[in-house]
């Protein structure tokens, strides 16, 4: 494996999938993907059904699983062409996250899980220092999110709503300008008003700071908010031929 | 170092079963620097008992046991010496000094040892340091008593004090009261079993059974104090004597001449080849006991794998939400035997806290019972060894639960699977 | 099942302190020559003293206390720079004819001999390095119970039919610093330099001791 980054094949792109195969060991081909392209500081809405793949997709966008064949290419980067420490610092510099729940540690309170990747990655450490301090930038992020650093910065995690911590969960995401934020679910625990406000507050800031998003849900009713919408199916040929 | 805060808020966090976890470690812990301590101490304290003493001579018996009553008291003798013989071997051209022992009686619990006046001169402990008194002087006359630092400590006496003896060495028996004995001196501390003994001079335990047959006062028979002094208070028989020779070559021919004495069977013995005998009978016993306080240790250590592995299961999450940032698995890894590395370490120094205060509690209890002193010392080296060791074990035990999270940290990626 | 298990708890404790025990060596086998015929026929008073019967021994064979000369040692420096000396060498000519008519040692009944030797010394082992191989009697320890004093002996645990050692067949050691109390029944090399002491006794004697001794686990 080489320990040197692969040449940039699109600069533009954000994300870019080529000829993807992936199946789980000894399982039958969960994904094939001919072509999946989304450009830089795109909004994408990608809609699935549980058990459709689209874990296993955001996985292999996070480099945490490889492809069987195939190219994944992440802001420029093929990803199966670095080895698998390199792939995580790939993912702590670039990349944010956002689960449908229980995203933070139990053990750290509020604002320490919003400089939690700050630990992971110097790049992300060295965009926030430029700007001031660190704890100033999270609690700047908490504020953007309608979190009041005030009250809730030394906070347990456990004393929080559920919408208060996807909020949260979202700040960490966030902290240190990612280029890349890939949410899975996030809003699925929230009800109805709490969804909206959700989303604005994260559109807001991923504006701000130019981030690409990929957003997953099963939820069609949100799709209107992005720039792209597709189904899973649309790109999945495995679903659309019916093999699995 | 990124790992440790997290580990430290980890343990916080489920500060119950850490601290539960860390107590298990620290009573093994506790138990194996104990025993080390215990049988160390026990050694010094032993070896340093006598010294400058050639031979101790008593009633023909095996060596360890001789030593044991002549000196530490302990057990009782099987047979007497007569006068006769020691005033035989003590005139012998090769002996420098002889002080006689004579013991059967006690006070409250604490021995008395009738001797003369010759034992605060020549009796030796440690490096050669003498008896020294704190209050007082030898005995004089027939009723006099000169005691232990502790006999006086723990029975709040001081001189001038009046005492009663005992007949027979067990708590509570027939008293000698017509006869009460006065306090003249007061030893001060040696850390031997002197210290827990009531000296009073050979004339004081022929006067105290002088009305006394078949270890029984009886009425109508009696002999009053005063009389009693007027008496011939020669004894009959000692219990055993201590020889100081001119020369200490002339040892082995002395020993062998008195193992050989055709008169009576008495036996004579090298006070450091006795106490070797003695560890080697003990020295069994203490590797078992070794054995087993390490083996607790380990136990502990299990407890500490049962209690770490079992958590892994709830906290998958946490470990996905690590990967997901960016962690990679060796971090899982070390995160783990990290929490382990740290729940030993505060096991150990639990343990090493609890033994000093038991230790601090059980000082005087020890002292009393046995004449062993338990001083708090700082750990040895073999003690801080066994420390490094405890805490080495505790990290490799910590590897097991965190091989089973660092294969579950690759494998499970970022599945949502709970 | 539970019994099963019992009885290998048992015999696994039973093997355990049987290979933990000490087993003293069985009687070292004590050169021939050092066989001897007790001196006069034991009285009270004469067994008394062992050392005055040997004394009483020396001057009956009109021997003078004083040092005499005796064979140089002959093995070679050791790899450590210590000469191995041997035991004999350090009783004078006159002892070793002296041990050439030995009475056959009975093992039956109360006869023991009394300790047989001289007060004689052999200047020719003194004052250069030598290493002894034997046994420690521990005498003297300072206050942790650290062994500072002891005589070197030939052998151990010999039965109780032959005698001790004489007093020029030992020697009288002093430590420069204090050490753990080795086991008696451990053989080991005495290394330093012997000297040899007035003896404060009756009859003016010498006797050998060494002082800054040096004591090393015997390898072979």
């Amino acid at each position: 494996m080489s320990a040197r980054l692969a040449p940039k094949t699109d600069a533009a792109a954000a994300i870019r999938l080529e000829r993807l195969q992936f199946s789980w060991r000894g399982g039958a081909r969960l994904l094939d993907i001919d072509r999946f392209v989304v450009a830089r500081g795109e909004r994408v809405f990608l809609q699935g059904a549980s058990g459709s793949g689209k874990s296993t997709l955001l996985g292999l966008l996070g480099g945490v699983l490889l492809p069987q064949s195939g190219c994944v290419a992440v802001l420029g980067s093929d990803l199966s062409s670095l080895g698998g420490a390199q792939r995580d610092r790939f993912r702590a510099d670039h990349i944010g996250f956002v689960f449908q729940q229980f995203n933070l540690l139990p053990f750290l309170s509020v604002r320490e899980n919003v400089l939690l990747p700050l630990r992971f990655s110097a790049r992300r450490r060295h965009a926030v220092l430029r700007r001031g301090e660190a704890i100033a930038e999270a609690d700047r992020l908490l504020r953007a999110l309608d979190l009041d650093p005030a009250r809730h910065a030394h906070k347990p995690v456990g004393a929080l709503s559920v919408g208060q911590q996807q909020r949260v969960a979202a700040a960490r995401a966030l902290i240190g300008d990612p280029e890349l934020l890939i949410a899975d679910e996030p809003t699925s625990a929230l009800d109805a008003d709490a969804r909206g406000a959700f989303l604005h507050l994260l559109f807001d800031e991923c504006r701000r700071a130019g981030a690409t998003v990929v957003f997953v849900s099963h939820d069609r009713g949100l799709a209107p908010m992005f720039d792209r919408s597709l189904r899973l199916a649309d790109i999945n040929a495995t679903l659309r031929m019916g093999t699995n | 170092m990124r790992v440790l805060p997290l580990a430290l808020k980890s343990l916080r966090n489920r500060l119950g079963t850490a601290l539960l976890t860390a107590l298990t470690i620290a009573l093994s812990v506790a138990l194996v620097l104990g025993v080390q301590r215990i049988r160390s101490e026990a050694r010094e304290s032993f070896a340093s008992t006598v010294s400058g003493t050639d031979l101790i001579v008593g009633a023909r018996s095996s060596p360890v046991g001789l030593l044991l009553y002549a000196v530490f008291h302990l057990g009782d003798a099987t047979n007497n010496v007569s006068w006769q013989s020691y005033q035989d071997i003590a005139a012998s051209p090769d002996v420098a000094w002889a002080v006689p022992i004579s013991l059967g009686d006690s006070h409250r619990g604490f021995r008395v040892m009738g001797t003369t006046a010759d034992f605060f001169a020549h009796y030796r402990y440690g490096a050669r340091h003498p008896l020294e008194f704190s209050a007082g002087k030898p005995f004089d006359d027939v009723y006099d008593a000169v005691l232990g630092a502790e006999v006086a400590h723990k029975l709040g006496y001081a001189l001038g004090s009046e005492i009663v003896l005992t007949h027979g060495t067990g708590r509570i028996g027939s008293e000698h009261k017509d006869k009460p004995f006065r306090v003249v001196g007061i030893l001060a501390r040696t850390g031997t079993p002197v210290d827990a003994t009531v000296a009073v001079g050979l004339a004081g335990i022929e006067a105290i059974h002088v009305d006394w047959q078949s270890g029984a006062q009886i009425p109508g028979h009696t002999v009053s104090a005063d009389d009693a002094r007027r008496m011939d208070l020669t004894p009959k028989t000692i219990t055993a004597f201590l020889l100081g020779l001119k020369s200490r070559i002339a040892t082995f021919g002395v020993q062998r001449a008195i193992n050989d004495y055709d008169a009576e069977p008495l036996t004579a013995i090298l006070p450091g080849v006795a106490l070797q005998q003695l560890w080697g009978l003990v020295g069994i016993a203490e590797n078992a006991l070794l054995l087993v306080s390490g083996l607790v240790v380990l136990v502990g250590l299990a407890g500490m794998v049962t209690a770490l592995t079992t958590t892994l299961g709830e906290r998958r999450r946490e470990m996905a939400i690590l990967r997901a940032l960016g962690a990679p698995p060796r971090l899982v890894f070390g995160l783990l035997v990290l929490e382990a590395g740290l729940l030993t370490v505060a096991g150990a120094a639990g343990g090493v806290l609890l033994m000093y205060a038991a230790l601090a509690f059980a000082q005087g209890f020890v002292m009393d019972a046995f004449g062993l002193a338990l001083p708090l010392s700082p750990p040895s080296m073999l003690e801080a060894a066994l420390l490094a060791a405890v805490l080495l074990a505790g990290l490799l035990a910590g590897t097991i639960p965190a091989l089973l999270a660092y294969r579950r940290a690759l494998s499970d990626g970022l599945s949502l699977r709970i | 099942m539970l019994a099963h298990c019992a009885r290998g708890l048992l015999f696994a404790v039973a093997v355990l302190c049987t290979a933990c025990s000490r087993e003293a060596p069985p009687a070292a086998t004590v050169a021939p020559a050092k066989d001897i015929a007790a001196t006069t026929a034991p009285s009270p008073k004469a067994t008394a003293d062992g050392a005055v019967a040997a004394r009483a021994y020396a001057q009956s064979r009109g021997l003078a206390p004083t040092t005499t000369g005796a064979v140089a040692p002959e093995k070679p420096l050791g790899d450590d720079g210590y000469v191995e000396l041997d035991w004999l060498k350090m009783m004078p000519k006159e002892d070793l004819d002296a041990l050439k008519n030995p009475a056959p040692v009975q093992h039956v009944g109360r006869v023991r001999m009394a300790q047989f030797g001289t007060f004689n010394t052999v200047a020719e082992v003194t004052g250069h390095k030598i290493k002894l191989p034997g046994y420690v009697v521990p005498i003297e320890s300072d206050d942790q119970g650290r062994m500072t004093e002891f005589f070197f002996v030939p052998f151990f645990g010999a039965c109780i039919h032959v005698p001790p050692p004489p007093p020029n067949q030992l020697v009288y050691a002093k430590l420069a610093q204090p050490i753990k109390t080795p086991q008696i029944w451990d053989p080991y090399w005495l290394r330093g330099e012997l000297r040899v002491e007035t003896v404060k006794n009756q009859i003016a004697g010498s006797a050998y001791t060494m002082v800054d001794a040096e004591l090393v686990p015997y390898d072979g």
